[in-house]
């Protein structure tokens, strides 16, 4: 009887931990908090035509596309905010088909084979795409996330944000490497 | 006694007129950004990501976010040294909050690094055993520059200086590096890695003033152009006397000021030029003993350096850079032995993926030394002047086995010196991640030890001189297995084992026909088993805690090769074995108390050397017992741009030797209970 007790126990204990800790790797980590921060300061630095939103009410939408790896830390930076007076949206699109209206686009490194043909989709749009994959610029994304001794930097195409009618501000262009072909 | 070159006033008066330029450059600051109001970039310095600890870093300015510090295993570029190896980072965190005074004091904070201050200007800094003044199986460089001296092995360590807000990091690999670092990286390489020029603009002003030492560093950094950044710094620096064992000071006082720069051109995207120099000059005394006695003995050191790097970025695995520098260091202590040193070196390197598994690494490089070693009233040295040259080519390849999950690393350096000629340096690691939680590794390599230009060199007293065939390098064979894991997101912890065959170790032997002449021959071998273990928890955002322990075991032993190494002492021997500690550990707290005040608090405990290894004014060996060092510090951050610290340092004691180095005649001194208080100012 004690021995059964005991065996329960050590069950319990091994059901909680593996409960546990799944639920802990759920939290957002320090890189994409950071990065998350670097998307609301995208938002402030880079201005976005009329053109791009439907009405004067709509509200400013930030995505990602594909597998979210911000696990709630774009939502986070994102709260209470506002894009030139413009309340802000997060939204998930779970794949390239399912694309809907956004300003701001964040693509995942996870789809890094994908990002050309996105790109050329949303080429001449007005939305900013953000990417962190090597070949993001390449592939004709706006700005690309990339490490520079453990810091996050970020690199900008000009090009295709011209192309959409952004403005990029002189500080962020200062801050930033610039992406040459 | 009152011969000392300079006295604690004169210490005094410079930490005073450092605060006068202090109170004036800011004037001059504020001017001069009025006239260029587009340079109103916030100096980086102002942040402290531990600080922020929260979630939501939206707070923070695109310049802070930029310099905060994530660490991301799978896409950081991988870096020469992050390949499976015991490494420890020292960060800028971790150098404000230990408010630990000076590069060889930081070094404490390392798993197993044995930091002995042996007096007030002389340190033994080892990892993994052999411990002393002439500690000559870890190599330091600082911006890639190698300020390890072939003049006696070792490194000067007072003449490593700079100021410490102005570091990016100080990596430290414990165990042997020579495949890419090369020899002399037997049992470690310390990295001193200082920042971008981009990442210290405007002004910095730390002035810090204590019971023991005074420091003072001043700094200027501006922008030429566009991509074009610089800073220039001065530092002034005074070191106290240590203190005798009945609490009389032990006369080792010393000062010291450096000056240098650093401008950095981000040509291209993908291109980096960086030109930087420092030079420095250095007051200092010594007690001598046993014989001759001779207290207060003044002498100086000066040198300096000037490098430019290059570096090109193709990829995040592929890159070329060109280094070169030219380096001086001149000592005129007779502790170990006075030399000149100017030393050229030019080294080029390149990585380059192929296909999606491999990445190969290679470079070359060739170093000059020329180097004239003091003779003195007590030694006499022959030949005076050496030429050291060293050409070397290493080339690694990374092998993706199973990608993300199993890598395997395989490489040689191959190097030809003019003491010792042809060594082969090979290494090959094996890295498993079975998960991101858990990593495994193990390492074979072999690396050598060059004979020292000392030990080359024949010394004998006066009117003794004779020619001697010097000895061969060293070698050692090390196994290593390490494992990290992350059980839960805040908590990390590293645990390292290694296995160390030395051969051919170098020992003096007396000449028994000659009372006055020592010869170093290839006498004696050595084995060494220990293991480093840390712990790293944030507990919560504002509480971190870090604890780490090392266990060392050395076994000596001479080699009786020809009848003249009967005459090898014993203390020789068990001075290989018992010149480092077998037990060491340390607890390390930092404490958020409010948001803008911090409480940090450090526990180290160093076990008694095995050997008789201090010497007392009368001339007895005296043995170094354990000791704890209790170290704490209130920071506050009283605006962005200005922090107030105040602390002690081995609180618990009044006085402990650290080291009694067997192996130098400079009279040992005891590290006394130290308060201080530190003042910084951005601008």
């Amino acid at each position: 009887m004690c021995k059964r007790g005991r065996t329960w126990r050590i069950g319990a204990v091994i059901a909680l931990l593996t409960v546990a800790l799944p639920c802990r790797a759920d939290a957002p980590t320090r890189e994409y908090q950071v990065k998350a921060a670097f998307v609301y300061n995208f938002t402030q630095f880079v201005e976005w035509p009329d053109s791009a939103f439907a009405s004067k009410d709509s509200p400013f939408v930030v995505a990602t596309v594909g597998a979210d790896p911000f696990n709630g830390a774009l939502e986070q930076a994102m709260a209470a905010k506002s894009v030139a007076d413009r309340t802000v949206v997060v939204q998930h699109f779970t794949s390239l088909d399912s694309l809907g209206s956004c300003q701001l686009l964040f693509v995942p490194a996870s789809l890094e084979s994908s990002a050309r043909a996105l790109c050329d989709k949303l080429d001449g749009k007005p939305v900013l795409t953000v990417g962190e994959s090597d070949g993001f610029l390449d592939a004709g994304g706006g700005i690309r996330f990339f490490f520079e001794d453990n810091r996050i930097r970020f690199e900008i195409n000009p090009d295709p944000i011209a192309a959409g009618g952004l403005k990029v501000s002189a500080k962020l262009m200062k801050l930033a490497r610039i992406y040459r072909k | 006694m009152n011969c000392l070159p300079m006295q604690r006033k004169s210490g005094v008066l410079q930490t005073l007129v450092i605060a006068a330029i202090a109170l004036m450059l800011p004037a001059q600051a504020r001017a001069s950004t009025t006239t260029k109001p587009s340079t109103t970039t916030a100096p980086s310095e102002t942040f402290r990501p531990s600080s922020v600890g929260g979630n939501d870093l939206t707070g923070l300015s695109l310049e802070d976010l930029m310099n905060v510090e994530v660490t991301s295993v799978a896409k950081e570029p991988q870096k020469i040294s992050d390949a499976p190896a015991a490494v420890t980072v020292i960060g800028q965190d971790d150098i404000q909050r230990s408010e630990l005074d000076s590069i060889p004091e930081l070094l404490r904070l390392v798993p197993g690094m044995d930091v002995a201050q042996i007096n007030a200007d002389h340190w033994a800094i080892s990892s993994r055993g052999f411990n002393g003044l002439l500690a000559d199986d870890l190599l330091v460089l600082m911006d890639g520059r190698s300020v390890y001296t072939p003049a006696f092995g070792g490194v000067t360590w007072n003449s490593v200086n700079y100021p410490l807000m102005d570091l990016d990091r100080i990596e430290v690999i414990r165990g042997p590096g020579s495949t890419l670092w090369g020899s002399n990286a037997v049992n470690g390489v310390v990295n001193i890695i200082t920042k971008s020029s981009k990442d210290t603009q405007g002004l910095l002003v730390d002035t810090r003033g204590g019971s023991q030492q005074d420091v003072g560093d001043v700094r200027y950094g501006g922008q030429i152009s566009d991509n074009t950044y610089f800073r220039v710094y001065s530092q002034y620096q005074y070191d106290g006397n240590g203190e005798q064992s009945d609490g009389n000071p032990a006369h080792d006082e010393w000062q010291g000021m450096q000056s240098g720069f650093r401008v950095d051109r981000y040509a291209t995207s993908q291109d980096t030029l960086t030109v930087q120099g420092d030079v420095y000059e250095q007051q200092l005394a010594e007690t001598t003993q046993p014989f001759p006695l001779m207290e207060d003995t003044a002498y100086y050191a000066n040198g300096g350096n000037l490098l430019g790097r290059w570096t090109h970025t193709e990829s995040d695995r592929a890159d070329t850079s060109v280094l070169a520098y030219y380096d001086r260091q001149v000592l005129s202590d007779p502790q170990p032995i006075g030399y000149e040193q100017d030393s050229f070196d030019i080294e080029l390197q390149n990585r380059f993926p192929i296909e999606q598994l491999q990445d190969i690494t290679w470079g070359l490089g060739a170093r000059d030394h020329f180097i004239h070693l003091n003779s003195s009233a007590l030694v006499t040295a022959s030949p005076i002047y050496t030429n050291e040259f060293i050409y070397n080519g290493f080339v690694q390849d990374q092998v993706s086995i199973v990608p993300n999950r199993l890598q395997w690393y395989v490489g040689t350096k191959l190097e030809y010196n003019s003491l010792t000629y042809f060594d082969v340096q090979p290494s090959t690691r094996l890295l498993w991640t079975p998960d991101e939680r858990n990593s495994v590794w193990a390492a074979f390599s072999r690396s050598v030890r060059i004979s020292s230009i000392y030990e080359e060199t024949h010394l004998t007293l006066p009117g003794y001189q004779v020619g001697t065939q010097g000895p061969d390098a060293e070698t050692t064979e090390s196994f290593e297995i390490g494992y990290k894991v992350q059980p839960l997101k805040p908590l990390t912890m590293d645990v390292t084992g290694f296995y160390n065959i030395y051969s051919d170790l170098i020992v003096p032997v007396p000449n028994p026909l000659s009372l006055t002449e020592v010869d170093y021959a290839n006498a004696a071998d050595a084995q060494s088993y220990g293991g480093e273990m840390s712990v790293n928890w944030q507990v919560n955002p504002k509480w971190r805690v870090g604890a780490s322990y090392s266990f060392l075991q050395v076994h000596a032993h001479p080699i009786i090769s020809s009848p003249i190494d009967l005459f090898i002492p014993p203390y020789e021997i068990q001075y290989l074995a018992g010149s480092s500690p077998e037990n060491q550990f340390q607890i390390h707290s930092y404490l958020d108390l409010l948001k803008n005040l911090q409480f940090n608090a450090a526990l180290y405990y160093v076990d008694s050397l095995p050997l008789i290894n201090g010497i007392t004014e009368g001339g007895n060996y005296q043995s170094v017992n354990s000791y704890f060092r209790l170290d704490m510090n209130l920071r506050w951050q009283i605006n962005p741009n200005m922090t107030l610290a105040v602390g002690v340092q081995n609180l618990l004691e009044n006085r402990h030797f650290e080291s009694g180095s067997i192996d130098t005649q400079s009279m040992p001194s005891e590290a006394p209970r130290t308060f201080f208080a530190e003042w910084t100012m951005t601008y």
